[in-house]
């Protein structure tokens, strides 16, 4: 556990020092947002389908910027080699990458979604589920992109391949995740186990990557 | 089986990247507290080298062999050309988060055994980024000796040092050998120094080690 809060509290501490990262996160996050709601303010679209396009969208934007902030990023810096001369197991790595990713996400995803809501006039859909949405859906995108990131992490061909890697991964998160948030947004209650159901997907993914960290990062 | 007896035992190492050998047939064993200096010019695979034996890079073919009660990882100190630090985090924090990475009960900075002799308390609360590539070295180094490694592998560590800084990691290297620590040193070429401090000098000419005499 103490290996696991120094991971963590590094990142943050990098992140809180050199904000250029969070600085970017923060302004696509809010400026999207502010976009996206002063569109639906002026249009003749229903209120519900200002989140169930622009939300999943956002999220794509944020996995794909997650990608580069995890391993590649300690790869750029050099820093990557010192944590793999370390007794941490790469397992660990890549449970506090995906931890830190899912954090970053979740917060600037609500970004947005507070921004496009207030600009666009508000909506009748319970916060409180598209919440747990988000919450659900950002551990998923958080797990997928660190993982993306721990297999692009020696790539000379990353540019490409992580948006192409992210997208590939994010078809079931589109097959299990899309309807729930429709619901949600259209102010009905989803079928019970959607979130049991990502949960268990982004947990499953969360133990494959794990698997496969011994190879990824060492 | 080889290897009994020493440390540090190669067997026929060989390293390609892409169509080029780095390394062709290297051999070497090392015994406990030995000094070794490896000398060769530069893309002469002596960081590729060193690389392996710290079991950050895979060889092509041969094997390695490393005898330690531990696990390998926390038998290892390695310093390489590009300190392995965070620019944005201070010496302190920098030694501190790897000392929780080692599971370091009690870690202070000052308890470090090169925190003296590479005189690193005046920079012990500044930021990396803001030290000159010859003090990002020492501090590097002091993280390389966080955990009391048996063996010590150390890439051109001497260059971008001053003189001080330079007899500081002289003095101190002599002080591990003394208590047994093995030390594999690289560097571009056959300086006086180099040649009193290392109890072998051997080149790495072409991907070939050759011992060095005279």
């Amino acid at each position: 556990m103490k290996q696991l809060y120094a991971l963590l509290r590094k990142d943050f501490l990098l992140d809180y020092r050199n904000p250029i990262g969070l600085s970017v996160l923060g302004a696509f996050s809010l400026s999207a947002g502010v976009v996206v709601g002063l569109v639906y303010r002026n249009s003749l679209w229903p209120e519900e389908s200002l989140l169930a396009v622009s939300l999943p969208l956002a999220l794509v934007f944020l996995s794909i910027y997650t990608v580069y902030a995890s391993f590649i990023r300690e790869s750029d810096t050099g820093t990557l080699d010192g944590l793999r001369l370390s007794p941490v197991e790469p397992g660990l790595l890549m449970i506090a990458k995906t931890i830190y990713s899912t954090l970053l996400i979740v917060s600037s995803s609500t970004v947005f979604t507070f921004s496009a809501l207030f600009f666009s006039g508000g909506t009748s859909a319970p916060l409180e589920g598209l919440f747990e949405w988000l919450g659900v859906s950002s551990l998923y995108l958080g797990t997928v992109s660190s993982m993306v990131s721990a297999m692009l992490v020696y790539s000379e061909a990353r540019a490409g391949l992580a948006p192409a890697l992210v997208l590939v991964f994010l078809a079931p998160f589109v097959n299990v995740a899309s309807a729930p948030l429709n619901q949600i947004l259209q102010g009905y209650t989803p079928a019970p186990g959607w979130a049991t159901a990502l949960l268990a997907l982004s947990l499953g993914f969360l133990a494959i990557g794990y698997a496969l960290s011994r190879f990824l990062v060492e | 089986m080889g290897g009994e007896g020493h440390v540090i035992f190669v067997d026929n190492l060989w390293k390609q990247y892409g169509d080029k050998w780095v390394l062709r047939s290297v051999s070497l064993s090392v015994d406990k507290g030995e000094r070794i200096f490896i000398m060769g010019a530069n893309g002469s695979g002596k960081t590729t080298f060193l690389k392996i034996l710290a079991g950050l890079i895979r060889p092509t073919r041969g094997s390695v062999k490393i005898d330690c009660i531990k696990p390998v990882r926390e038998c290892i100190g390695f310093s390489g050309h590009y300190p392995l630090l965070y620019p944005e985090m201070t010496v302190e924090e920098n030694l501190q988060f790897y000392a929780t990475l080692y599971s370091i009960p009690n870690f202070t900075v000052d308890n470090n055994i090169a925190w003296e002799s590479l005189s690193l308390e005046r920079v012990r609360t500044k930021k990396v980024q803001q030290l000159s590539y010859g003090w990002r070295k020492r501090v590097d180094l002091a993280r390389a000796l966080i955990h009391d490694p048996p063996i010590l592998l150390l890439d051109e560590a001497f260059t971008g040092l001053d003189e001080k800084a330079t007899t500081g990691l002289y003095e101190l290297i002599k002080v591990l050998s003394r208590r047994g620590v093995t030390v594999v040193m690289t560097a571009p070429r056959a300086e006086r120094e180099y040649l009193e401090l290392g109890t072998r000098l051997l080149a790495l000419e072409e991907g070939r080690l050759r011992a060095l005499e005279g």
